[in-house]
């Protein structure tokens, strides 16, 4: 029985990320094994414990392939532009006993509040094609509950997606739904496979979610729709904590754009 | 000085444009006929105890209050802006930069601690001395036209943290989180500059809201929990100072006018009755003060 975390889409782009992440995680819980999925196998992350290479040219199927060549039974699985600042890794023993796929129920803002899911295009579409949206930024899965048979089928799924026949069948035209890009993207699955499956998808908040990534929607305040670091006020003290607005930031940080990532919070972020 | 088990304190200091002793002589009322936990300490300084001692008989004043902590003492200076209706404005002394103080002068074990324009009309803050909560004030807030405060009054900056008021608050004074609360409160008070700042809100008034808020969130180690709680009913009622008062029918039952503040001459009015009001224009209260009087010592 095997647990560990897993981080995924690693590529030559986002190294700087995904070595940020796996340092954090291993400050957080030192006992359990990190592995990371990569697309190249020149590619080495120095903390890391398993280096997965998975070579796949859609996204979404390889958002899922990637899931599925995790090294553990039971696994977190993290995108890679994502900073753990806080986690209780006392949860995986509640986890143990769950369902087979547990994604977490809300996303939150820097003060706590929490993000409706409508202010982004892609959780406005689930919303309206499902009534529910999904949070892709951390998944656990239970390799024994039977995981594997949703992820092959959500990688059916999404290997036989055609833009136009999901247009035209999932299409609201009373309500204008935006069309369909041209690969389906992971969290639509997700809600899909959420609506679909009986009790093998939970939601529950086992990672506290923060979420700085754009709202496109966000009419009411359309500061959102721009990048968070350029209308917040953001600095990690000598310490290693990370605020925002004078909100200390606690939990599984998205921050989607490394722009940030300055030499000086670098240095910082190393003595959390 | 012994302490007393549970009970009201209200504080007044007169500042020569607004008769604090009046109003905490109708706070007083409305705590004694609406709460059980009645026991009422007035603090207050020399002068305005000299007017309420003209203002009461000696019988009206035994059932008035309980106990009185009169101090000698030498207000900051902090100008505010008041509002009498739409249509009048004034600047008064507020003194207020010694609230947090009251943690060390309260004779209570456990302490509700109500502002003098809170009026009273039901028990449902008896609740909260059954509990075992250590710190609790209101963060939300409703206006009697049922509108959400402006948004300095629900954050401190749009993006900041939210506001807390100051208005009612609640401790046990045995509890380290209230000792801590009440220090921070007085060390950001000492620092408003430097927290104005930091936090981002505007205005060169001292706000005890401010102050007890970024205490708050301090304490809270800069996230979002809470270890202050919310008081019962959970979202404080108030009238702003727009608004006017048309007349008392009885103590915890009256007729207010209140403008829409974005059309100042369309009006609707309010009947509150049995509830608990921050009423904001203090002078609309002052008015009746005469009837007031009436119905409580009728």
């Amino acid at each position: 029985m095997s647990e560990g975390y897993l981080i995924i889409n690693g590529t030559e782009e986002n190294t700087l990320e995904v070595d940020l992440l796996i340092e954090s995680i291993k400050k957080i819980d030192p006992t359990r094994s990190v592995a990371v999925v990569v697309n190249d196998k020149s590619l080495k992350f120095i903390e890391a414990n398993d280096i997965i290479v998975v070579e796949e040219e859609n996204p979404t199927v390889l958002y899922f392939k990637s899931l599925l060549a995790s090294p553990y039974t039971k696994t977190i699985a993290f995108l890679p532009d994502q900073l753990l600042t806080s986690f209780n890794i006392d949860i995986w023993e509640n986890l143990r006993g769950f369902d087979a796929i547990i994604l977490p129920r809300n996303r939150y803002s820097f003060n706590g509040t929490i993000i409706d899911p409508t202010l982004y295009v892609t959780g406005q579409t689930e919303v309206k094609s499902f009534d529910i949206s999904s949070i892709p930024n951390a998944i656990f899965f239970n390799k024994d509950n039977g995981c594997d048979y949703i992820f092959g089928l959500a990688i059916i799924l999404c290997a036989n997606y055609n833009q136009h026949d999901y247009i035209d069948f999932f299409a609201d035209t009373e309500n204008s739904m935006p069309t369909f890009p041209k690969y389906i993207w992971p969290s639509w699955i997700l809600s899909f496979m959420q609506s679909i499956t009986d009790k093998k998808i939970l939601t529950f908040d086992f990672v506290h979610c923060i979420d700085l990534s754009k709202q496109e929607n966000n009419y009411v305040n359309n500061n959102w729709t721009r990048r968070w670091s350029e209308f917040l006020t953001y600095w990690v003290n000598e310490t290693g904590d990370f605020k925002i607005e004078n909100f200390i930031q606690n939990g599984l940080v998205k921050y989607e754009s490394n722009a940030w990532l300055t030499d000086e919070t670098r240095t910082n972020l190393k003595y959390r | 000085m012994s302490k007393f088990d549970r009970g009201v304190l209200l504080i007044a200091y007169n500042n020569g444009k607004i008769d604090y002793e009046k109003l905490a002589i109708i706070a007083a009322s409305n705590v004694k006929r609406h709460m059980k936990n009645n026991h009422v300490t007035l603090l207050t300084d020399i002068n305005t105890f000299e007017s309420l001692q003209k203002e009461l008989t000696p019988e009206q004043f035994a059932v008035t209050f309980d106990h009185i902590i009169v101090e000698k003492i030498e207000h900051e200076r902090n100008t505010r802006m008041h509002r009498d209706s739409p249509w009048t404005e004034f600047s008064t002394q507020f003194n207020n930069k010694n609230k947090h103080s009251i943690y060390q002068k309260s004779p209570y074990n456990q302490t509700l601690m109500i502002d003098v324009d809170y009026i009273v009309g039901n028990d449902s803050l008896d609740v909260i001395f059954d509990t075992d909560y250590e710190l609790a004030m209101y963060k939300d807030a409703t206006s009697v036209r049922n509108y959400k405060p402006r948004i300095w009054e629900q954050k401190l900056h749009p993006d900041g943290i939210d506001m807390w008021w100051s208005t009612v608050v609640y401790w046990r004074s045995d509890s380290e989180v209230a000792r801590l609360f009440f220090g921070i409160w007085e060390h950001v008070k000492e620092n408003y500059q430097y927290y104005k700042w930091l936090y981002k809100f505007p205005g060169v008034l001292f706000r005890t809201d401010y102050a007890a808020s970024i205490a708050a969130h301090i304490l809270n180690g800069h996230s979002v929990d809470n270890v202050v709680v919310e008081l019962p009913g959970k979202t404080m009622r108030f009238s702003e100072q727009i608004d006017d008062i048309v007349e008392f029918n009885s103590l915890n039952d009256y007729v207010l006018l209140c403008p829409n503040p974005k059309e100042l001459w369309k009006n609707i009015c309010s009947r509150v009755k049995n509830e608990n009001i921050h009423v904001m224009n203090k002078l609309a209260i002052l008015r009746h003060y005469d009837k007031i009087k009436e119905l409580i010592y009728e």
